[in-house]
């Protein structure tokens, strides 16, 4: 999870963050060498006694600056894509979960098997034990069993929210009058935490989002005591 | 390794709840620009031991030709970048083309357990 001072990303918990991962590291290594590269030209532009007042046009080195980036960026665009389209895809949930945003909880829906629902709130700072996570534990967490594909439904009852979980790359608008999906599957136990990402009133930051993810049996375990 | 844990014991009222190690419990971090232990990228370290050898020795063998210092620290350069970008670029090919074949090897042999002594397993046999 994040702690203070993190800037990189959370370890992946899904397959499509690892993807989103991969693709970041591999971008980042081209941005760094062209930044590089052109920040090299500049110092070296600092030591350079060459002169030409008569410099009118340079056909060749224009087709090289022209077609050189043209091709980066190729190389560039056909993973993205490829992630692009990843991302869209539905294999066949086997969960699909409702999630609605109030100011300022979360409340869930199990609609799939008996009807569960609940209310997500955050533990305030007094009702918080002394080894829990200030500001993003809740006191209904939301129960995912490992592997299996979820289909996430997002809206909101008032205002615009942002449900999202950073560890498994999944950020969707919960828009009033609107439903928003996302598909993904956790492929390892734990608790994932994630925080509304769109303003929408006073406690913005005060409604945070837990998934915990565990075997199978344990959630329907879980499912069945809720439904009691 | 380059992994630092930050709490040596489970500081989460989860664990002494139902005696579970959950992830949350041990937050470990990692040494290094953006906690990334950049070995771990695939291709890293092929890419710069290519690269910057190339780099060197390209330089080298343009100043041993020519004498010219300025210019054959530009040729360096040069042929690090694009030996790191084209190398970089077919490493990644190969190695997301890898892990996509390998992603469905596994389903395919997790079906296999589902479909063995079925019609669908000697009907994809006698194909």
């Amino acid at each position: 999870m994040a702690s203070w001072s993190s800037l990189g990303f959370q370890d992946a918990a899904s397959p499509l963050m690892e993807q989103l991962i991969f693709f970041y590291d591999y971008a980042m290594l081209v941005i760094i060498l062209i930044v590089t590269l052109v920040g090299y030209m500049m110092a070296s532009l600092f030591f350079n006694k060459l002169t030409n007042r008569f410099l009118m046009e340079g056909q060749t080195i224009e087709m090289i600056w022209t077609i050189l980036p043209a091709l980066i960026l190729i190389f560039i665009a056909l993973p993205s894509l490829r992630l692009l389209y990843l991302l869209d895809e539905v294999g066949s949930p086997e969960i699909t979960i409702k999630v609605i945003g109030h100011q300022w909880y979360w409340s869930y829906e199990y609609s799939d098997f008996l009807q569960v629902s609940f209310d997500s709130y955050m533990l305030p700072p007094n009702e918080l034990p002394d080894n829990g996570f200030r500001l993003l534990d809740v006191d209904n967490r939301t129960v995912l069993p490992v592997n299996a594909q979820v289909r996430v439904l997002i809206s909101a009852a008032d205002v615009i929210h942002s449900w999202t979980v950073p560890a498994l790359g999944v950020k969707a608008d919960a828009v009033p009058g609107r439903l928003n999906q996302v598909s993904f599957a956790v492929n390892r136990p734990g608790l994932f935490f994630g925080q509304c990402s769109e303003i929408c009133g006073a406690n913005h930051s005060f409604m945070p989002i837990v998934i915990e993810s565990t075997s199978t049996d344990a959630f329907l375990n879980w499912i069945s005591s809720s439904s009691d | 390794s380059l992994e630092r844990t930050r709490y040596a014991t489970c500081k989460h009222y989860l664990c002494y709840k139902f005696n579970i190690r959950v992830s949350a419990c041990f937050i470990t971090t990692r040494m290094g620009l953006f906690e990334k232990d950049f070995s771990q990228i695939p291709c890293f370290r092929q890419t710069f031991m290519y690269s910057i050898s190339t780099g060197l020795g390209a330089g080298i063998v343009y100043f041993l030709l020519t004498s010219k210092i300025r210019q054959a620290t530009h040729f360096g350069v040069g042929s690090y970048a694009i030996v790191t970008l084209g190398y970089w670029a077919y490493c990644r090919y190969n190695f997301s083309k890898e892990k996509q074949r390998t992603g469905q090897l596994r389903k395919a042999l997790q079906h296999q357990v589902a479909y063995e002594g079925t019609e669908l397993e000697s009907k994809v046999k006698g194909q």
